[in-house]
């Protein structure tokens, strides 16, 4: 990496629109003390929010100095679901079907907040606003200005607020920023990512309750979701930035109900593209029809690519075999005075074999995809009473980034970030 | 080829141009894969292998000599050593009753469909052969090279000893040490990969990899024909075995048995 783009950070840094990153997102966080457990509320117990509430029922269950302090859902079947998994874990816990009467009487210390995307923004504002931690699931809101006022909240109270970007808390993908910072890809000229699914959105509604469409498939509706953008992207966004250790200039983008057109106001396919003030370009797509190339983030280097969610390092150079270790030992053996004998081993009919190279792995100790290690980090955050800036940062721009994707999309226009969301 | 090659000169005269001799070696190894490849499309190998059957491709020097030389050790080994043991025809066929030589055009045709020729159990050996010669030119005295660790040719003698001293060590035992000069060395035997053993040596006419050994080890003079009989020994029964080493010069012979 030239001097090129550390001025450039700077420069963006002064100009206020950058996050200032540091290779380690927790610093002092992890190292945390004091023995009081730390209590966590969790806000919505659908599909993530169960998740989330098991991992942290192993986290506890596996010594972690914190419990849980309540389970809130406003509709009964989930709340239940929550409970059972509760039980399961032989953990007595508190139910509440309004968070209000949540954070009124069961005061936890932090909040872990898995509703629909539009019911984001209020629930956390008034966890803050009482003085309670939060974690929110990704993306922040479903307005751009309501993702403004959740982080301008989170400033004036001082409380900590992270956005479940669990990929910031994957070993593997810490690792790997620290690497690509480092220069280790050589310059970034572009970042590719795509997430293909072949399936349905929708999910099923009760017979006898289709009054409860829009809430259970809140996904597929405007009025509360922005579809892929927000629900899938936004992930792979968060990783490009994270990547270029920045947030974009502008984006183009398009999109269209292709396939499943059944009703649902969300687009089933998108393709969007972000410029960065160094020229980088992050090409983004993402479908429901096909799941033939998965899902992946290429950050692409002059010298190397990663490949983060599939774990692979590929050098434009493919690196040179290894030598024979006798041969490294009848070297190292002439230079020492040294005479004994060398070693060789295998076999010497092979078959030709085409050269393939197919990369490497980039780091192999991560089990999972970071969710637990985001949690964990959470409760050190709350107990050191410390925000992560970078991490809220993060996250803070690609919600508004998600967003602005949406614009790009239904406008047909070009767009860049409004002066009043720069942070 | 798909191989490394390490290769370790060693001189008290300052004179000697190592860095010449090596790229020399390059040079020839690098022009030996592109004409045996089974790969790559340039390579005449390439081009048999894609060849219609009663047409003809006109072949190096190289290429000629070393098809040549594989009929009469396909026939020395009774078969054994084949490098069209890939084709895909149904019966089992001697390499010379496969391949057409014209004498008087330089040209070679396939006479069988389906005849596929590789050249990865013998390369090595032909490529260390022209390492060898280029030794001799330059005036190399003390050289050890290694081709994957498994096919060695070596001149003169460790810097600090008489011989270049060379022990084969495989997963199941170490076997005793050989004392090199000028010599060459090929060993065949199971690969390693991740733990698993697996065989390289395919049977030319049941197409079977039917071992009879775990490793035979064989040090001779000529580094293509201990390729040849490393090979074709994994595969010999007993009375073969007296048979095809009869017709073979070679200094020893380790066969270590399943
Ligand atoms: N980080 C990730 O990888 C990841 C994965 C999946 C989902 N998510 C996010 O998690 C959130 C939830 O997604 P989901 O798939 O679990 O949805 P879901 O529909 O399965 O669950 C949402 C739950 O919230 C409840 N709810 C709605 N309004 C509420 C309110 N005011 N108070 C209490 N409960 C309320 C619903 O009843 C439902 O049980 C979304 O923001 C989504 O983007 C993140």
């Amino acid at each position: 990496m030239g001097e090129s783009r550390r001025d450039f950070l700077r420069k963006i840094a002064i100009a206020g629109a950058g996050a200032a990153m540091v290779a380690n997102p927790f610093g002092q966080a992890f190292a945390a003390g004091g023995n009081k457990k730390v209590r966590i509320a969790v806000i919505g117990t659908g599909g993530r929010g169960r998740l989330l509430l098991e991992h942290l029922l192993i986290i506890i269950k596996e010594g972690g100095n914190c419990e849980i302090s309540a389970i809130c859902d406003n509709y009964q079947p989930s709340l239940d679901m929550a409970v059972k998994l509760c039980v399961k874990y032989k953990s007595k816990v508190n139910t509440f079907s309004d968070y209000r009467k949540l954070l009124k009487d069961n005061v936890p210390d932090g909040v872990v907040i898995a509703t629909p995307l539009h019911q984001h923004a209020h629930i956390t504002i008034d966890s803050m606003n009482a003085g309670i931690h939060v974690l929110v699931e990704k993306s922040m809101a479903r307005t751009l200005d309501d993702v403004k006022a959740m982080y301008d909240v989170h400033k004036q109270t001082g409380s900590v607020l992270m956005v479940g970007h669990q990929r910031l808390f994957s070993k593997r993908y810490l690792n790997a920023m620290d690497r690509i910072h480092k220069g280790e890809l050589g310059e970034i000229g572009q970042v590719r990512a795509y997430w293909h699914r072949n399936k349905n959105w929708r999910r099923k509604v009760p017979k006898d309750k289709p009054e409860l469409e829009r809430q259970i498939n809140w996904r597929l509706y405007k009025e509360y979701s922005a579809g892929l953008l927000t629900e899938l992207m936004s992930h792979q966004l968060q990783v490009a930035n994270w990547a270029l250790e920045q947030v974009p200039v502008s984006v183009t983008g398009t999109g269209s109900i292709r396939y499943w057109n059944d009703g649902r106001e969300v687009n089933d396919n998108i393709a969007a593209i972000f410029s960065y003030a160094d020229g980088t370009q992050f090409i983004y797509d993402s479908m429901t029809s096909n799941k033939k190339y998965g899902c992946e983030e290429q950050i692409m280097g002059h010298k190397a690519t990663m490949e983060l969610e599939t774990n692979k390092l590929i050098l434009e150079k493919p690196p040179k075999p290894k030598p024979a270790p006798g041969i490294a030992q009848l070297i190292s053996d002439i230079k020492k005075d040294t005479f004994q004998s060398i070693p060789v081993g295998g076999a010497s009919w092979a078959p030709e074999t085409a050269l393939k190279y197919n990369g490497e792995p980039i780091y192999n100790s991560q089990k999972g995809d970071g969710t637990k290690e985001e949690l964990l980090g959470f409760v050190d955050c709350i107990r050191q009473g410390k925000n992560i800036d970078w991490v809220t940062a993060e996250g803070y721009n690609t919600s508004i980034w998600s967003l602005l994707t949406e614009q790009a999309i239904d406008t047909g226009q070009k767009l860049t970030m409004p002066e009043k969301y720069i942070i | 080829m798909n191989s490394r090659l390490d290769v370790v000169f060693w001189s008290y005269n300052e004179m000697d141009n190592f860095v010449a001799t090596f790229r020399s070696i390059q040079q020839v190894v690098a022009d030996i894969e592109l004409k045996l490849s089974k790969f790559n499309p340039k390579a005449e190998v390439f081009q048999l292998n894609i060849n219609q059957i009663g047409s003809h491709i006109e072949v190096s020097p190289l290429v000629w000599d070393n098809l040549y030389k594989c009929v009469e050790y396909n026939k020395k080994t009774m078969g054994l050593f084949d490098i069209a043991y890939g084709s895909s025809s149904k019966e089992s066929y001697q390499l010379q009753e496969r391949l057409h030589f014209d004498e008087s055009n330089k040209i070679i045709g396939y006479k069988i469909a389906g005849t596929q020729l590789d050249f990865g159990g013998i390369g090595k050996g032909i490529a260390l052969k022209e390492v060898a010669n280029i030794l001799d030119k330059d005036g190399v005295e003390n050289a050890f090279v290694s081709f994957g660790g498994s096919s060695i040719l070596t001149r003169g003698r460790h810097p600090h000893g008489d011989y270049w001293p060379l022990t084969l060590t495989d997963e199941d035992s170490q076997q005793d040490e050989v004392k090199l000069n000028h010599h060459a060395v090929s060993i065949s035997g199971f690969h390693i990969r991740d733990g698993r053993k697996e065989s390289h040596v395919v049977h030319p006419y049941s197409g079977e990899m039917r071992h009879r050994h775990q490793m035979v080890q064989v040090i001779g003079q000529c580094p293509v024909e201990a390729e040849v009989l490393s090979t074709s020994l994994m595969l010999a029964k007993e009375e073969e075995q007296q048979e095809i080493l009869s017709r073979f010069e070679i200094e020893k012979i380790k066969m270590v048995p399943l």
